[in-house]
């Protein structure tokens, strides 16, 4: 029989629920068959008989027993699941009414939260869009860019058209395809009456067989297309439906000013490559001489061979550079390829600080979670009476943990909604600020994942929020708290809590303004730096149309000389110039030979310059003299030289009068040997990738003597006196009087200055700007704490004011226990700067992570703001009349 | 009591005849077994595990609700009770049932003729 033991089973308390539940069902049984047994002898059966045909009626009574144990299992886990909904359900209700009841303490968490929770949100949709998507392209993982690599093995995003031509030959294994496409130009479109501009560019025929976009409509280009130069383009999806209505009947014609082309395909939005182009033409990419492996001015993109690595394509194309570099010792830059995931190239810097600006953001999110949480301590120790009663009625310590953090969580549920918001605001005035900062910004949006992240972050945060004061009554003595009327709590258990939250405040804030002053001090580093030129300038960059001017370097010097002279007439202008590559862009550089050494492998900035450029920029001559309107085409080659450059070669004898050449700058395409040149002066040193970079070497010379290819498209520029910007509507009208066909692109060099320093700028002001906020929170913090702690310690203030304590020593005391905390956070705040700024390296200049004076300075600034937020609890502490307080309670 | 001739359950029914059971009060599992017994005259061929597995799903899914209390004979049994749910379902089971045999019926009555 099981009956006896099915009883000591059910009041077995040690049982657990399983084996309990199991015991029941037993039980249950048992009285059933004694049931049944019971009236089958009083119907007259033998007790054998009748337990037999009880028996049988459950069946097979052994398989019957193990299927009700397993119902009633699956019926008590059913009941306990709806026992927690049920109570969830209710202690929601409950918070809400809790709200309703304090709805300015619900306000400010609600609020706090929602800025923490947005700016979170904010930066995890840039982090989740740029870093973490792939590429949208058929197997993204597959492609690479290809980029060059000089000889000492410093990066250079773009090749020449014979390295490509080389790679392809070389039909490495490792890569299914490679393919070429030019830097992005601007270019006008007729678009039925009105001239729209729209950024293009040239791509080898492959290009879309690598890259394998998606086509709304149409295709991509033939290997025919490439070869001949047809009059085929790929435009964007945008394009088609502003300039041609998105019709679906191709190929269809699109006109520029001076010829017509056919569009083939339509690729679909978001799918741009380079981002923002609209328009692809098929480049003919035919060799056009010796030495053009250095012409490097395109970009090249890869796409890797199924199952093979990065490494593989590396190391085959190693050897396609070296048989380069034999068949051409002059190459510069093929000192190996640097293949790279394609994804990692287009983020670029933005991984480094994107994930800066995340980690600044999650400490925010902290403080804000300590501070919500600080807030609740004070809150629950008011409630300690409703909880001691409601503990007394029988809830259990689980029970009020659970509506605790209830609370919390639906507080930051709600925060985390506002904050979407507030994310998806900032998000806009980000992108509006910053946006060319931001790679892939095109395809940000908030989303499924974003919503996701927002939900567990919300939902974190209030357990964060939640679990201290809940801790804090699962951890009280209840019978305590009702004895003592739920007036005067535990004092060192709440006091260790909120202490603890806000030294927790304090050392993140710490940690904040430490890295944002060392960020500021940074960019003062940077400004402070001697950029060597002027930025006040106006420029323009214009292409020479290639049917007039392609075969003709006379008449292309002609147009620029013109050009030069109608910009000096502007009234106003004080000097105009041009040049083929200006400072703040790309730039040429060349290999250096001196009468008498080997060849030199560092190189120098080679830039092909008119008379007056320098001046216009305002390089200052140092010695010897300025190029002038007489060096041309027939007299001696004569050179500038940096200072930089004449320290390297001279560093103890005047340059003037010797001879040097760039080896990498044959004149003419057939191959013509460099030009030895004279140095006929020394100039100072720009800093020609911007305050970032250091100064290089230069030289620089006259365009009637540099190679005639450089002389194509070149850039002018204009110094007046007023602000360069206006000066740019005259500028373009009076490039296109001496030549309508060309569609300058104007700036000028602050716009470049500038953005040159944006992201600098954006990581420093958005790290100060979060820093900040973490300062006000944590002062808040701080005070909340304090004016809590002195409420608590009235009646034992109200006692040492009786005794005859001065007020001094009352605000002493209050000090003393606000300073202890500030002192505790601090020195945290300090460890962790010391570990943590190491990770700001890459973006600090002329300070170091451990920087004294800035740590100095940022403790200055937090002690400031914190004795202001504990002076005000403090005086409060002082006005008591012992009297009234005593009597309060 | 369940005969050789007793007609086989249809599927939801056992669940419905118990709660109609219960509608007139709190009942241990032999009690709601017997009751039924008595009631179709033993036509009904209710197995007593069916009967126990029902009342369990029944009290999982919160129509039922149960307590332990003591006999007539004074035996440790399981009273078994409706709750607002289980009388709400009741009365569309019950609805349901009543509707959809009615139409049955006057179609078979239909066909006899």
């Amino acid at each position: 029989m099981t009956g006896p033991r099915g009883y000591r089973r059910l009041f077995d308390l040690r049982l657990g629920g399983r084996r309990r539940v199991d015991a029941e069902m037993d039980l249950e049984i048992e009285t059933h068959l004694a049931m049944r047994v019971a009236d089958l002898i009083r119907a007259g059966l033998a007790p054998a008989e009748a337990r037999a045909e009880a028996l049988r009626r459950f069946g097979d009574f052994d398989t019957a027993r193990r299927r009700l144990h397993t119902a009633a299992r699956q019926r008590e886990s059913a009941m306990q699941q709806r026992n927690v909904l049920g109570s969830i359900a209710s202690d929601v209700r409950f918070a809400l009414r809790q709200i309703r009841r304090a709805p300015s303490f619900a306000a400010i968490a609600v609020a706090t939260l929602a800025i923490g929770l947005g700016a979170t949100t904010a930066m995890f949709t840039l982090v989740d869009h740029v870093l973490l998507a792939p590429l949208p392209f058929s197997e993204p993982q597959q492609l690479v860019s290809l980029a060059s690599l000089d000889s000492v093995h410093h990066h250079i995003e773009t090749v020449s058209v014979a390295d490509w031509q080389d790679w392809t030959r070389a039909q490495v294994p490792s890569l299914s395809g490679m393919s070429l496409s030019a830097v992005p130009w601007n270019l006008s479109l007729d678009s039925g009456d009105s001239a729209i501009r729209v950024t293009a560019t040239r791509v080898s025929s492959n290009y879309f067989s690598v890259l394998r976009p998606r086509f709304i409509a149409g295709r991509g280009f033939t290997a025919d297309e490439g070869a001949n130069g047809a009059e085929s383009v790929v435009i964007s999806e945008q394009l088609w439906r502003s300039a041609l209505d998105a019709d679906t009947r191709l190929p269809l014609r699109l006109r520029t000013p001076d010829r017509e082309f056919d569009v083939v395909g339509v690729l679909a939005a978001g799918q741009e490559m380079p981002a923002d182009v609209e328009v692809w033409f098929p480049a003919a990419l035919a060799p056009e001489g010796v030495g053009l492996h250095n012409n490097i001015n395109w970009v090249a993109m890869g796409r890797l061979a199924p199952r093979a690595t990065i490494e593989q394509a590396t190391s085959q194309l190693a050897a396609v550079s070296a048989s380069i570099r034999a068949a051409d010792p002059d190459a510069l830059y093929n000192w190996g390829v640097d293949v790279r995931p394609l994804r990692t190239e287009l983020i670029g810097d933005a991984a480094g600080y994107l994930r800066l600006l995340m980690g600044v953001v999650c400490a925010v999110l902290l403080i804000v979670c300590a501070n919500v949480a600080a807030a609740a301590l004070g809150r629950a120790s008011v409630r300690s009476r409703e909880m001691a009663v409601r503990a007394s009625l029988g809830a259990s310590r689980g029970r009020l943990v659970q509506q605790l953090l209830i609370e919390h969580v639906l507080l930051a549920l709600i925060g985390g909604a506002l904050g979407v918001i507030v994310g998806w605001a900032g998000l806009h005035a980000l992108i509006a600020q910053w946006g060319d900062e931001i790679p892939r910004v095109a395809e940000l949006s908030i989303d499924g994942p974003v919503f996701l992240f927002a939900f567990v972050a919300s939902l974190l945060a209030g357990v964060v929020a939640g679990l201290v004061p809940a801790l804090r009554v699962s951890g009280t003595s209840l019978r305590g708290l009702l004895a003592a009327g739920g007036r005067t709590a535990a004092r060192g258990g709440r006091n260790l809590a909120g202490s603890t939250l806000v030294a927790t405040e304090i050392a993140l804030a710490l940690l904040l303004v430490t890295g944002a002053a060392l960020l500021v001090e940074s960019f003062r580093a940077v400004l402070a730096r001697d950029l060597g030129f002027q930025t006040n300038v106006a420029t323009a960059e214009i292409g020479l149309p290639a049917p007039t001017y392609g075969t003709d370097p006379a008449r292309r010097l002609l147009y620029w000389r013109s050009l030069v002279d109608s910009y000096r007439a502007i009234p106003g202008v004080q000097s105009a110039g041009v040049t083929a590559w200006l400072p703040l862009g790309p730039t040429g550089q060349s290999f250096i030979e001196i009468p008498g050494r080997a060849l030199d492998h560092e190189g120098a900035v080679y830039r092909p310059v008119s008379a007056d450029f320098l001046r216009t920029i305002g390089v200052p001559l140092i010695v010897g003299r300025m190029l002038d309107a007489n060096d041309g085409a027939g007299t001696q080659p004569v050179v500038l030289i940096n200072r930089m450059l004449a320290r390297r070669f001279w560093p103890s004898e005047s340059p003037i009068g010797k001879q040097i050449r760039a080896t990498t700058m044959a004149i003419g395409t057939h191959g013509e040997p460099a030009p030895w040149m004279t140095v006929v002066g020394v100039v100072g040193d720009v800093r020609t990738w911007g305050l970032e970079a250091d100064a290089r070497p230069e030289m620089y010379v006259p365009i009637a003597q540099a190679p005639s290819w450089s002389t194509v498209v070149m850039t002018a520029v204009v110094r007046a006196d007023a602000r360069a910007s206006t000066l740019l509507p005259e500028m373009r009208k009076r490039a296109r009087l001496l030549e309508p066909r060309v569609a300058p692109v104007m700036s000028t060099l602050d716009a470049r200055f500038h953005s040159g320093l944006a992201s600098r700028t954006m990581t420093m002001t958005l790290v100060s700007g979060f820093a900040g906020l973490a300062l006000v929170l944590a002062a808040i913090g701080i005070y909340g704490v304090l004016s809590y702690a002195v409420t608590q310690r009235t009646r034992e203030l109200a006692v040492r004011a009786a005794l005859g304590a001065q007020r001094g020593q009352l605000l002493r005391l209050v000090m003393t226990a606000g300073l202890r905390v500030v002192a505790a956070g601090a020195i945290v705040g300090i460890a962790a700067a010391v570990a943590l700024t190491r990770l700001l390296n890459g973006m600090l200049v002329g300070v170091a992570p451990t920087d004294p004076r800035t740590y100095l300075l940022s403790l200055l600034v937090l002690a400031a703001i914190a004795l202001a937020a504990i002076v005000i609890p403090a005086r409060r502490a002082t006005r008591l009349d012992p009297m009234i307080a005593l009597q309060s309670e | 009591m369940a005969t050789d001739d007793s007609l086989p359950l249809l599927k939801g029914t056992l669940d419905l005849l118990v709660l109609k059971t219960l509608s007139w009060g709190p009942m241990h599992g032999y009690g709601i077994a017997t009751w039924l017994d008595e009631r179709s005259g033993g036509t009904l061929g209710i197995d007593d595990s069916a009967l126990y597995q029902a009342l369990q799903r029944m009290e999982g899914r919160g129509w039922l609700s149960a307590e332990w209390g003591t006999s007539e004979n004074n035996r440790r049994a399981r009273y078994y009770k409706l709750t607002a749910a289980g009388r709400a379902r009741l009365r569309a089971e019950a609805d349901t049932w009543l509707r959809y045999t009615t139409s049955v019926t006057s179609i078979l009555s239909l066909a006899a003729r």
